[in-house]
């Protein structure tokens, strides 16, 4: 034996050196195969300022319970593998930083789980694969259908696929398998050079629309993607090019003749009136200025233009 | 036991592989791409700054692009091999672009290009958020290619029929299961092996398996002793621990101090001082830890504050923020700014498989590229050549690979051996006494090991120990070594345990092939021998199974193409 061997890597050397303090771990164990539901975990683990939660599950892995299945790759928030649920957040593991004391620490949700902190997103990824229908091997001359600019400006090509979006989106909660969810929102960046006949471009467009614009996407992406931006982009864009659906037709319609998206109805003023306010307060819909100021705007931004020359399709 | 039957199969999901299996797929072959860890996310490729040599500047030709390898490689790189890399790394970055990848373009509209360390001349062109869009684009390809993807699925053995690759034996990490993969051409992609040393700045995937399935396949390796390490790994701040400051801190005026805050570079090299070649650095820091006057968390300090104020927004825009250092500042730590400790990290792997200029092996059917491979670079690798190495070579594996798979036919694989192989690896996990040993023990052994006799710095007397140690851990510790949890869905451990065989093995033949080279050349430093000798060294060091042991043999350079 040389040197009198320590089993201890030199990151944990080092953390030990540099420990004050201890944080409790309270971790999410189950094996799928083996137990019928899953159990929680408390750990006391050394603590030093800057150690992140991907410390911390290797720390639990190398030096506790090596049994403990967590995926993970580069380490430097790149490969997006580390996705993990911290005191109820989906985060990258490597990216977050260990501050509260207990850390609650979860597999991401919304998926089945493998073993412990490993969950199997097959499901979404085949989901996303519907993306690829038709698009057959690139041509050589290459045309662009969507706007570079759009792309450039919200940083969309820094997407690592991590799948946090995924697990927050409220539209994919509730709207049919159609909508791929923000990641299939980003994945549409790869049909950028290739070509692509009307029909799948109209069903690609068609996705845009079941976004509810919560912008929670946005609010947790580890890489600062601007999903929302985004799909408001392409949105602008798809309408320039004539695809407009029936739902939205009425609303921008709505907007244009009352002022309002969801017009004053009876309802809601008696129920005003029952609360004491003023059953026609001074909005667009009471004040005939406001709404031909509306106008001008819509005719101004070429709205209006497009209500009267586009047919509705449904 | 499942038995899947293609015409090519690639293991590894890395730039290397992503590419040869989409030039395998043009061929209208049953292609099939697998990887241990999810499908272009465990290769070292996605953590890269995305860069790739390629010498379009108009001052730039070929013929000075190799002459720049050469040199850097200390004349260790087989010429044949280098040829390739000058003459196509034009043609496949224009095919990365026809793929979707937008090379970062001067407002002229040409592209930008930058000068690395060792070349002569501009030539290293970017990809827009590094190696994570790079590989996204390369996956995107091979999916719209019809590549079939298998995600975390461990190769365990290559099967060999007649001294020919056939196929692959695959455990499923997801569920345990087997698969035994029917190929009529291999291709190994599988990168490098940083982590059979305690720092390093490649992913957790780098165990060296891909050496070791050679191998064991009869497959000649060759310079396995030319591990390169980079001088800017981080101990310190502990964040950060692990990964790499960029190079371009020292070259924009980073100082070097060791504890007693003297600037020790003087001693070594007064007049380039922390503007030397990486190989150089790395042996100057490891010397001056070695001999007693690093920090007590086993580095040297590397103070930032030296740089002009005036440079700091580019660096920020091009490393900082904007970069592979994003993470500083996410954990309040200004790279350009804040004192760091640092240590040399193993950060590629320039020896491996032994290949022709069509990427084939010294076994029929088995194809290898990218780190797994040796030769183009040498005794050193320049920055940005691995990634117009991944791309060159993978596209020729693949090319080449389809070319064998659509004029033979592979031989029927014997399900015997392949039911022993099973056994074997449920062995591993089935066996054992709870007084054993960790998988993960091992590891941080092995690890340990390596970084203190077969790292920067060698010596006859540490490689001799080195090796019986390794020798006593083969032996002994593998034996013993036991997996608590029995699962086999999602088995960290037992999967730890098969690349832990790996890297003993792997390690082995590094410490053994330095031994053998008693001479100081590139990456390779010997304390004992400090000089460069080409009289006896200008040669190859080739490691091979024969009659199960690991002959050692001199191997000639190729030096016309």
């Amino acid at each position: 034996m040389i040197r009198g061997f320590v089993l201890e890597s030199p990151v944990w050397k080092v953390l030990r050196q540099e420990s004050r303090d201890t944080v409790t771990i309270d971790l999410f164990r189950y094996d799928p195969t083996k137990e019928a539901k899953p159990r929680r975990e408390a750990h006391e683990i050394p603590f030093c300022k800057g150690m992140s939660i991907l410390h911390v599950l290797k720390y639990v892995h190398d030096n506790i319970d090596d049994s403990l299945a967590f995926r993970y790759s580069c380490e430097n928030e790149l490969c997006g593998l580390c996705g993990v649920f911290v005191n109820g957040k989906p985060v990258l593991a490597c990216r977050e930083e260990l501050i509260s004391n207990p850390t609650v620490i979860d597999p991401l949700p919304g998926f089945p789980v493998i073993r412990d902190l490993a969950v199997d997103t097959s499901r979404l990824e085949g989901k996303m694969e519907q993306l690829f229908f038709g698009i057959h091997k690139p041509k050589k001359e290459v045309s662009r259908m969507l706007p570079l600019s759009a792309i450039h400006a919200n940083n969309m090509t820094a997407c690592i696929e991590c799948h946090i979006c995924d697990t927050v989106c409220n539209a994919a909660k509730f709207s049919s398998e159609k909508f791929v969810q923000p990641e299939g929102i980003v994945k549409l960046i790869n049909f950028l050079p290739f070509p692509c006949n009307r029909k799948e471009k109209e069903a690609i467009y068609e996705r845009l629309y079941y976004c509810t614009l919560c912008w929670e996407c946005t609010e947790v992406c580890p890489r600062d993607v601007q999903i929302t931006d985004f799909v408001l982009a392409l949105r602008n864009f798809a309408t320039k090019k004539g695809y407009f659906p029936a739902p939205f037709k009425r609303i921008v319609k709505s907007l244009f003749v009352t002022g309002h998206e969801f017009p004053f109805t009876g309802f809601t003023s008696k129920l005003r009136g029952q609360l004491c306010l003023s059953e026609k307060p001074q909005l667009a819909i009471n004040v005939p200025q406001a709404l031909e100021e509306v106008q001008r705007l819509m005719k101004l931004v070429g709205a209006s233009h497009l209500l009267e020359s586009t047919e509705v399709k449904d | 036991m499942d038995v899947l039957e293609f015409d090519v199969l690639v293991i590894g999901s890395g730039g290397a592989g992503l590419r040869a299996s989409i030039e395998a797929a043009k061929y209208r072959l049953g292609v099939v791409i697998l990887d241990k860890s999810k499908i272009a996310k465990g290769g070292a490729t996605v953590a890269s700054g995305g860069e790739l040599a390629a010498p379009f500047h108009q001052h730039d030709s070929k013929r000075r692009f190799r002459e720049d390898i050469t040199t850097a490689g200390d004349h260790l790189n087989e010429q044949n091999l280098v040829a390739v890399l000058a003459n196509e790394s034009v043609n496949i970055a224009k095919d990365l672009e026809e793929f979707g990848l937008s090379w970062l373009r001067n407002s002229s509209g040409t592209y930008e290009l930058r000068r690395l360390a060792g070349h002569t001349c501009p030539r290293t062109l970017i990809s827009p958020y590094g190696g994570a869009y790079f590989v996204k684009v390369l996956a995107e390809e091979a999916k719209r290619c019809g590549v079939k993807f298998m995600e975390e699925v461990i190769v365990t053995s290559l099967v060999s029929c007649k001294g020919s690759v056939v196929g692959a034996i695959a455990l499923d990490i997801k569920n345990g299961d087997f698969v035994v993969l029917k190929a009529t051409s291999t291709i190994l992609a599988t990168g490098g092996l940083g982590q059979i040393y305690e720092l390093t700045s490649n992913p957790r995937g780098a165990t060296g398996d891909g050496y070791v399935l050679a191998y064991d396949a009869g497959a000649e390796l060759m310079d396995m002793e030319m591990v390169q390490f980079n001088p800017q790994g981080l101990v310190w701040p502990f964040s950060v621990a692990g990964l790499l400051q960029s190079e371009e801190t020292r070259m924009a005026g980073a100082r070097y101090y060791n504890v007693l805050g003297e600037r020790f570079l003087s001693r070594y090299d007064p007049t380039k001082m922390e503007h030397a070649t990486r190989d150089k650095l790395s042996q100057y820091v490891a010397r001056e830890i070695k001999e007693g006057r690093g920090t007590k968390r086993g580095g040297i300090v590397l103070d930032p504050s030296p740089i002009p104020e005036e440079q700091i927004p580019f660096l920020q825009k091009t490393v900082g923020m904007g970069g592979r250092l994003r993470r500083f500042y996410h954990f309040g730590i200004d790279p350009f700014r804040d004192k760091q400790e640092i240590y040399p990290s193993c950060h590629y792997m320039m020896g491996g498989i032994r290949i022709d200029e069509r990427a084939e092996s010294s076994i029929k059917g088995l194809y290898a590229c990218g780190e797994v491979s040796a030769g183009v670079h040498g005794a050193n690798r320049m920055g940005s050549n691995s990634l117009a190495d991944t791309q060159v070579f993978g596209k020729l594996a693949g090319m080449h690979a389809a070319l064998h798979a659509s004029q033979n036919e592979a031989p029927p694989i014997d399900m015997e051996d392949a039911e022993k192989e099973c056994e074997r690896v449920n062995d591993l996990l089935a066996l054992g006494n709870k007084n054993g040993i960790k998988p993960v023990d091992i590891k941080s052994r092995i690890r340990q090991l390596m970084s203190e006799y077969v790292g920067v710095i060698r010596s006859g007397e540490g490689l001799r120990k080195a090796i019986a140690e390794l020798d006593r851990i083969s032996r002994e510790d593998l034996s013993h070594a036991y997996i608590a949890c029995k699962t086999r869905c999602y088995n960290n451990s037992w999967i730890e345990l098969l690349e832990t065989c790996n890297m003993v093995l792997v390690s082995k033949m590094i410490a053994r092939s330095a031994l053998n080279r008693t001479e100081t050349r590139g990456a390779h430093y010997r304390e004992d021998f400090p000089g460069r000798d080409d009289q006896k060294f200008l040669f190859h060091i080739s490691v091979k199974k024969v009659n199960n042991e690991m002959r050692l043999s001199k191997l000639p350079i190729t030096v016309s193409n």
